[in-house]
This record gives structure tokens, sequence and C-alpha cells, in this order.
């Protein structure tokens, strides 16, 4: 048996990025507050000391500005891990994600290669309001040239980060940013997981529970409560949503027959939405009840955590959704 | 075991059903295949047969109730068996609160069973059953009819679950042979009573059934008394013993109305026919005389403000009268073009419910095969219906400037037959006067 140890979730993201700085020279940080700060969720706590300012660099607020130069790093040999505080602020550099980073290799006709990691957050609950909380990953899934990663626990997050940062096309790094402080049990020593492979977190024979991001964590918590109640849930996280491990999905809900999707993105052009129709083909004649969903509503998310956590989709909203499904 | 009578389906598109009369009452004893009850779909009344032999414990469904098909409308079981669970199934899926002691709130109760078991019935009428991606493959792997299999699912919806145990259910035992030999001859396996082990249907099952079809195939052939031809005859039978009939028989002189439409029809292809112009000017004699034009439903007089003249159409199996609505505000091109697209329709079985409903008077004309005049029965609940003869060239006693002579003239004999409940000797006298003129003098109809 794999040993464990205990770390937080922001430990684990730091130790993958310290680990493959340690292996790969061409490896380094940059980003708002990266350095001397530790990073604002403190993913790179002792990491400026331990590398120097060459690899580890704040950078000014001008995200546009070092994204591109990031690209720069990653077309002429290095291996750049960025950090963009709030998924919010990939907006002020998309053009270099969408237009640049995404399209390089293919019109390079495969002679450039970005071997990028663009590191940033999604998720609400910390009262930051309208600009601060959104999780905007469907919208960089909608471009194609980027691979996006939303990992759910410590352990994942660190296997997957490893593999992103190896990754010789660009990764879109997804962490959620009410996770940091959590505390999860880790695989001591050096491990990758591999993109593409969906995780069977919970099994289960009555309805499938396709959830993204730390929301897996949640629906396998709301099982365990579901059971209790005679439902059998089978919950998966997809881990990576470019490329998507539909197999797994596939075999699930021929399994089960019903489908529920959960994700923190607000629920129109959801990357459920996607993902449903994507599968679609293959589960049409496996379906037994329409599929259903949990996301954020479609509005902006207030500042007031007594307006903003009625709307975030978590436990206790997927326990009551799911049960209605089966008990009405 | 208690059983359920359900609402058969006994046609594909057959939804729903009206329970017409109970023959039995609860309490009864009832053997198996003895006729319990009638219902009534749009075309047909059939009897209703008893699935086992027991004692009709409880009637749901009251007489004159429309039921969606497969659901329970009475139970069959054993003297003191507790019916209890079954009852309350029943009445979920007939959308009936189960009967509630507290009679202030009964009414209220009632009333809204009533909506949402129109709604039901609206709901399975705008399309076919709800049947989810899933159990459709289950079902077609399995080869069962989904029409038949109760919904669990969401709303009704039939899932894989309902399929797989509805098969478990209602398997026919039957052996490879029987089933093979069946197939061949067209029999169908579920209504054959098996005589092998646990009431399996044998190969001899089939031959006797097959032997017994051949002798009586010999000196006679027997079908049952029932579609089409029961319509037919329970409708007829209902109006002329209801009914009373009182019949008015006239000559008109046909000569101007062939020289008419031989001038309309001269140059174009789409003909008029004798028939068009009569609905025609029946329209138009109706339009004049709307007493005429009624029905009696339960104790009420309707009086039409709609002209819709049904025309008689023989078809193999029997009768069918598919209706032109509003006759009277319609061109008699145009109406010779619907009558002519109907009686097509009529003739290919391809006529909807809308097509043959709605009448309020009826045309049957049997000219075409020389009958010179006959009486027919009225079709109910219309008031009145127009018998017509043949078109015959006659002498005729023509009175011309005072002096009379004799001519050869187109003479044809109509037959109003009425509704004495509705319609007096006099107002039918009438009718048929103001018929008569406008055919004799066609061009009184432009004024």
């Amino acid at each position: 048996m794999t040993k464990m140890k205990k770390v937080t979730y922001a430990q684990a993201i730091c130790e993958a990025i310290d680990e493959e700085m340690a292996r790969d020279k061409n490896v380094l940080i940059l980003g708002e507050d990266v350095g001397i700060l530790g990073g604002n969720f403190k993913t790179a706590v002792g990491l400026y000391q331990k590398y120097g300012d060459l690899r580890v660099k704040d950078t000014p607020i001008s995200e546009n500005g070092f994204l591109g130069m990031s690209l720069g790093m990653a077309l002429t040999g290095l291996r750049p891990i960025v950090e963009i505080m709030f998924s919010d602020f990939l907006l002020l550099a998309a053009d270099q994600l969408l237009n640049q980073i995404a399209k390089i290799r293919y019109m390079s006709g495969g002679q450039a290669k970005v071997p990028l990691t663009l590191r940033t957050t999604i998720g609400a609950g910390r009262s930051s309001a309208a600009q601060h909380s959104q999780s905007l990953h469907a919208i960089m899934c909608h471009v194609p040239g980027l691979k996006v990663v939303v990992p759910s626990s410590a352990a994942d997050a660190k296997g997957l980060l490893k593999t992103a940062i190896r990754e010789d096309n660009p990764v879109l790094f997804i962490e959620h940013k009410m996770e940091y402080n959590q505390s999860y049990e880790i695989p001591e020593g050096e491990y990758t997981i591999p993109f593409g492979q969906a995780n069977i977190l919970r099994e289960g024979k009555d309805i499938t529970v396709i959830a993204t991001s730390n929301l897996a964590l949640k629906a396998v918590k709301a099982a365990d409560e579901l059971a209790k109640e005679g439902i059998d849930v089978e919950v998966i996280d997809p881990r990576t949503l470019i490329p998507l491990d539909r197999e797994t999905l596939i075999a699930s809900i021929k399994k089960t027959g019903r489908l529920f999707l959960a994700d923190e993105g607000y629920e129109r052009v959801n990357i459920t939405s996607e993902i449903v129709m994507d599968l679609m083909p293959d589960i049409f004649y496996d379906l037994d009840y329409p599929p259903e969903r949990l996301c954020l509503p479609n509005v902006p998310l207030p500042f007031s955590p007594a307006l903003e956590f009625p709307l975030i989709p978590d436990q206790e909203k997927l326990y009551k959704r799911i049960k209605k499904i089966f008990k009405g | 075991m208690a059983k359920y009578i359900i609402m058969p389906k006994l046609g594909f598109n057959m939804d729903q059903g009206t329970v017409v009369q109970w023959l039995k009452k609860e309490g009864d004893t009832i053997e198996e295949r003895e006729e319990v009850l009638e219902i009534e779909t749009d075309k047909t009344v059939m009897p209703v047969e008893a699935p086992c032999s027991g004692i009709l414990r409880k009637i749901l469904v009251a007489e004159g109730e429309v039921v969606p098909v497969t659901l329970p409308i009475a139970i069959i079981g054993d003297k003191n068996e507790d019916i209890s669970q079954m009852m309350e199934e029943a009445y979920q899926k007939l959308g009936k609160t189960k009967v509630v002691e507290k009679k202030e709130s009964k009414v209220e109760i009632e009333a809204s069973s009533v909506i949402e078991k129109k709604q039901e019935i609206e709901s399975k009428k705008e399309g076919f059953k709800k049947i989810s991606p899933r159990a459709q493959r289950k079902a077609k792997e399995l080869g069962v009819e989904v029409e038949s299999v109760e919904g669990s699912g969401l709303g009704g919806v039939v899932i894989e679950k309902d399929i797989i145990s509805y098969c478990q259910n209602h398997q026919i035992k039957v052996s490879p042979v029987a089933q093979k030999i069946a197939k061949k001859v067209g029999l169908d396996i579920g209504a054959i009573k098996g005589t092998g082990i646990n009431g399996k249907v044998t190969k001899r099952d089939i031959q006797e059934i097959l032997a017994k079809s051949e002798e009586v195939n010999k000196t006679e052939k027997r079908i049952s008394y029932t579609g089409m031809r029961k319509i037919i005859g329970d409708r007829l039978s209902q109006s002329k013993f209801t009914a009373p009939h009182i019949y008015f028989t006239v000559s008109v002189d046909m000569s101007k109305v062939i020289d008419l439409l031989k001038r309309f029809n001269q140059n174009d292809e789409k003909r008029i026919s004798i028939n068009d112009f009569l609905v025609f000017t029946v329209a138009r004699v109706l339009s004049e005389q709307p007493n005429i034009n009624c029905s009696l439903v339960s104790e009420e007089i309707i009086y039409h403000r709609d002209i819709n003249i049904g025309v008689a159409v023989a078809l193999e199996e029997g009768l069918i009268v598919p209706v032109i609505k509003n006759a009277n505000k319609k061109s008699l091109s145009i109406l010779s073009k619907e009558i002519k697209k109907l009686i097509e329709l009529a003739r290919e079985r391809k006529l909807m419910p809308e097509d043959y409903q709605g009448g309020t008077f009826t045309i049957s004309n049997l000219g075409m095969y020389g009958i010179e005049n006959f009486t027919a029965i009225i079709n109910p609940p219309e008031a009145a219906i127009l018998a017509v003869g043949v078109i015959k060239k006659m002498p005729a006693v023509i009175e011309e400037k005072g002096a009379e002579k004799i001519e050869i003239r187109s003479l044809m004999k109509v037959t109003l037959s009425v509704d004495h409940r509705l319609i007096d000797g006099a107002m039918a006298a009438n009718f048929l006067k103001r018929l008569k003129y406008y055919l004799e003098f066609t061009e009184k109809m432009i004024l």
C-alpha cells in the first residue's frame, strides 16, 4: 500500500511545482505575488528562496503582458508555469491565451511547441463579489488548442499538475480557491496522473453523477447521505474536461440509465451542456430519464454572504436535487 | 388472487373508451370469458369479457365515464379477499382520490379528479405513449408491445424496468412447434387456451382449432358481429326503435338540372354530378328552413347554425357517411370538389373521425343502382334524411298556356324521413316543396 501523508491542497500544488522545478531547470514560475509573498493562495511558499529571482518571478498587474511573455519563453524552450489569480482575470489575457497560445502549434505546422502551464482559480464563497468569484472554464473550453484540467482533491491536483508541466502543449490548470486550506491525504513520493482518465469516486447503480472540480468531492458526501435513503449514487470526476474520458462516463450511464451533472460555472452554456451533447449519440438509448444538472444560476455573484451562499452549488443542494429526482 | 378488468385497447388508434353499460353488478358471480360490461370507442360498442372466474368485487368506473386504455375498470376476486390495496392503486391510476369519508370535501375532490383525468386523457391524446429511449431499446429486444405497458417513471414514462417486469408477467407459454404453426397460419396465440403443462399452448391445441375452423367453413362462413357492422347495426336500431319515423315522397322533374349540368360540364374536366347539385340545393333549403336542421340530445332540441351534410358512401364492410361542413356557405364547384375528395378518402378507408362526425342532415342516393325509391333510417342524432332514387325518363303531363300535353321528362323520386318527435308533417312537406321548386326552377336559386 502506498504510504500517505497529510497536506493542504495549497501544499500539494506547491510540492508539484517544487518537484518539477527540481527535476527540470527549464521549469519556472511567474505571476502576481508568486515570489516574495509565496503566492496569493500560498501555493509557492519557499520557492523564491529555493530557486531564486530568475526562476520565480513576480510580475506586474498586467495579465496580457506577462502571459504573452510566457508564450515567448515556452516557444524558446522554457517550461513556464504562469499563475493568473482568478479565472475572471483570464479575460484580460484572453487574446494571448485564446488567439496566440492556443493556436501557435497549429499555425506553425507543428514546428513550434508551447509547453506552458497556466494555473488559475475558480469558485465562489469568499465574498469576493461578481468579478473575483466566477468559474469561467467553459469559455476557455470553447476555443480549440488548450487542454483543460479541473482537479478535485489535493492528490489529483498534484499528480495532474506534474503531468501538465511535462506536457508539450498549453494546459489550463484550474484550481478551486475554496480548497487551498483544506487538508487531504496524498501519496508520499513522486507520482503523476495522466490526462483523459476520469475517476470513479464512488460506485453506485441508481444514477451517475458527473461533477467537476471540488463538486465531485461534495457529490461523494451527498451520495453517502443519499445511500441512507436507499439511493445508490455513482460519482465520477472527469478530472480533465479536454480531453474528456468519454468511455468511463458512457460505461457508467449505460449501467445506471440516469444522469445528473454538477458544475460551478453559470448554468447557461455550462460545460455540462457540452458533456451531455458530446455523449448523447452513445447514451441516448441508455437513458430512462432526461439528464438534470446543478450549476450556478445565471446571475452575477453578490458580495453579501447571505445572498452568495444560496447560489453556490454545494453538498446540501446536490443532496436535495438528487433526492427529489427519486422521491419527488 | 384478485384481478383487474382493464379498459382494453381494441385498435391501434384507440386511446380511450367509454363505459356504456355494466352487464353485471358488484357481488355477482362471473365465469371466465363471461361478458361483464360494454364499452364504446369512437367507432364501435364492444362487450368486455372477464379475464378469470370469480366475484365482481368492485366496479371502479361508472357508466358514461371515459377511461384511457389499459387502466383498471373493475376488480374480480374471491368473496373474502382483501382488495383494498388494489383499489387504492386503481384509483391512483385513474386519477381519482380514493373514497373519502368527509362529505364536504368530496365535491372538490371529484372536481379535481375530473380535471386530472381530463388532463391525462388529453396528454395521452397528444401523441404516442411516452417511453424512455432505454425502455424503447429493451422493448424492441424483447418484442414487447409498448402500448400495453404501464409506466412507472417520471410522469408515467415507461422505463426499462417496466418493460422487463411486463415481460415476466405476460409471457405466453407456447411450445416452439405450436408457435411455428400458429405464425404460419396467422393464429393469435394470446387468444388460445393451452392444455399443456401450466397451460402451455401445444401443437395439439393449434391443430384442434384449425380442424374446427375447417369443419365450419364447409357449410357456412361465420364472422363475429363486431366492428363497423355492429356500430352500424346498433346506431340504426337505436334510431329506428327510438325515433318515430314518418316518410314523405315527391317526384321531381330533373330535366332543367340535367341541362344545366350538361352546360357546366361541357368544357370542364371536374364534372359536377347530380348528387353534388342535390347537396347544394338541400343546403340552400335547410338555410331557409332551419327547423329541419336539428338534433335531439338528452332532452334538449338543438337547432344547428352550421349546415353539415352527410353523404352516405357504400363500402364493402358497411356504410360510412362523410360530412360536408358548412355546405350552405360553399359554391357548387367547391362542394363538388370536397365531396369527391371525401368519397375518395372513404373508399381508401382514410377518413378521419372529424370527416364523418358533426353531420346535421344526410343524403343517401341509390339512383346509380336503379332504385326508384326507398325509405332511409335517420342517422342519429340528426332529425332527417333524404333518400334519393334514380332519374328516369317518363311520360309527364305538362300544362302550358292552359293546355295539357304529354312530354318525356326526367323524373326523380326523393323520400324524406323525419323524426316525428322534432319535425311535423307540414314542416317536412314544406321542405320537400321548396326542394322540388329549386330543382325544377334552378334559376330561382340565384335570387
